[in-house]
């Protein structure tokens, strides 16, 4: 239950305050547009099971899309990384780690680990949702110039929500 | 039969992932502007005004209703202006006993969303069906230049696609020479749109003023768009292809005001008599 409410919370605050009240109404310019709100998916427990785990994607993805009035183009990009997610953890952690039932942490995974990760998490995820908006070659290097920024501002909020959320759940145990 | 379960458990995920997927990408492909301003509309039913007050707190409370009030102000005096320039127009054209043309009418209100980092940006501004906003009418900034048009209205609240889209048509007329093309937006920076199809013959110069014409779907003529920048040819199309400075500034866009363009209902019914479709 306690788990339950945690990941309640961090949807939140990673997709509703972080990204729709926060991302979405600071206009900067044409390529200052992060998903953020990807923490999320990165930082489901790594145990969870692969269809949940789509259909957790494809609620947050519908989530975005509709108030971000994208029709699909979240929900395609979410799903993705959260169907790929399980090879991520194989790659970056290994495949012991799939059996573990907690949230990815830096204290349990080590910073560097940690880190390898949400890159292989954030990066693909960005490069599919500007690529899909784009859908075109032309001006690519608008597209990897956005999802670098995307990329650098995502790696940023998922480790804050990992701090944030890691430390309150073992204050309470 | 084992054998078939298993190879079925074993494809279960990917086979789910596959449905899911084109179902997204279906419904990214076959989404329109309008479905997707909808989507957009129907996302502040859920939220309740939420953005309004978000927008809100940019601003000091009686700074901003001060600024409302004059505002609307501009609005009234707008609309009384044009009933006046209507009037002396129909004066002027008594004698040939022409179709008095009916007056512009405006509607002040306030950006409470605004996006300029997406491929298709939309204004959700907070005026609705309640204050008479209705859909195909034009967004313009205070100071009068070209922001936008309605695409969707809901009670309370309309959405509005941003020139800053890039399904977004209107027609553009370098003034004093009478050449006009299609202004589009490339999605290459914030300040810039496209003005393309201006015939090559057209003698044009860095710094003319763009302003719409009255080929414009939404606009009414004479609306203000931004000076010519740069121009190239294009060599496929024999004609100039032209980077125009907006006048606006988007990303800084805090009131606009909404005008109905009379004749709109007009064009809209007639093309879709004549196409069968109703235009983007």
């Amino acid at each position: 239950m306690r788990g339950f409410l945690t990941y309640v919370g961090l949807f939140l605050v990673a997709v509703v305050v972080m990204q729709l009240f926060v991302f979405d109404s600071v206009r900067v310019s044409i390529w200052f547009n992060p998903l953020v709100y990807i923490a999320f998916v990165a930082l489901l427990p790594m145990n969870m099971k692969p269809v949940a785990l789509l259909l957790l994607g494809f609620v947050t993805g519908a989530f975005m899309d509709m108030f971000e009035g994208t029709a699909g183009l979240h929900t395609a990009a979410t799903l993705f990384v959260a169907y790929a997610r399980r090879w991520m953890i194989v790659v970056t952690l290994g495949r012991e780690t799939l059996q573990e039932p907690a949230m990815p942490s830096i204290k349990s995974l080590g910073g560097g680990r940690f880190l390898r990760y949400i890159v292989f998490v954030v990066v693909p995820h960005g490069l599919v949702y500007f690529s899909l908006e784009a859908l075109t070659w032309t001006n690519y290097g608008l597209v990897l110039l956005k999802s670098a920024v995307s990329a650098l501002f995502s790696l940023l909020a998922v480790w804050a929500a990992a701090l944030l959320f890691t430390v309150r759940t073992q204050k309470k145990v | 039969m084992y054998r078939l379960l298993l190879f079925l458990r074993r494809i279960f995920v990917p086979v789910i992932f596959l449905l899911l997927e084109g179902v997204a990408l279906h419904y990214y492909a076959s989404s329109t502007v309008h479905s997707r301003a909808r989507l957009l509309g129907l996302s502040d039913a859920v939220m309740g005004g939420v953005y309004g007050s978000i927008a809100g707190t940019e601003h000091y409370m009686s700074l901003g209703r001060t600024n409302r009030m004059l505002e609307e102000r501009v609005a009234t005096l707008e609309n009384e202006l044009s009933v006046y320039r209507a009037g002396s127009r129909a004066a002027e054209l008594d004698s040939l006993s022409a179709r008095v043309q009916l007056p512009h009418r405006y509607v002040a209100g306030r950006v409470v969303r605004n996006s300029t980092g997406k491929r298709e940006n939309y204004i959700m501004v907070d005026r609705g069906t309640r204050d008479g906003v209705e859909r195909g009418m034009a967004v313009v900034s205070p100071e009068g230049y070209m922001a936008g048009y309605v695409e969707d209205v809901s009670e309370r609240n309309a959405i509005c696609v941003s020139v800053l889209n890039t399904t977004f048509r209107a027609s553009g007329l370098v003034t004093g020479t009478g050449h006009f093309g299609s202004i589009s937006w490339p999605a290459t920076n914030v300040r810039t749109v496209r003005l393309s199809e201006v015939p090559k013959y057209a003698s044009i110069a860095r710094g003319d003023t763009i302003t719409t014409s009255g080929y414009s779907f939404y606009f009414p003529e004479g609306v203000h768009i931004g000076t010519i920048e740069k121009f190239v040819e294009n060599e496929a199309t024999v004609s100039w292809d032209i980077d125009v400075r907006l006048a606006v500034d988007m990303a800084a866009l805090d009131v606009v005001l909404l005008v109905k363009n009379p004749e709109v209902y007009e064009r809209i019914k007639l093309e879709e008599e004549v196409l069968g479709t109703t235009p983007e």
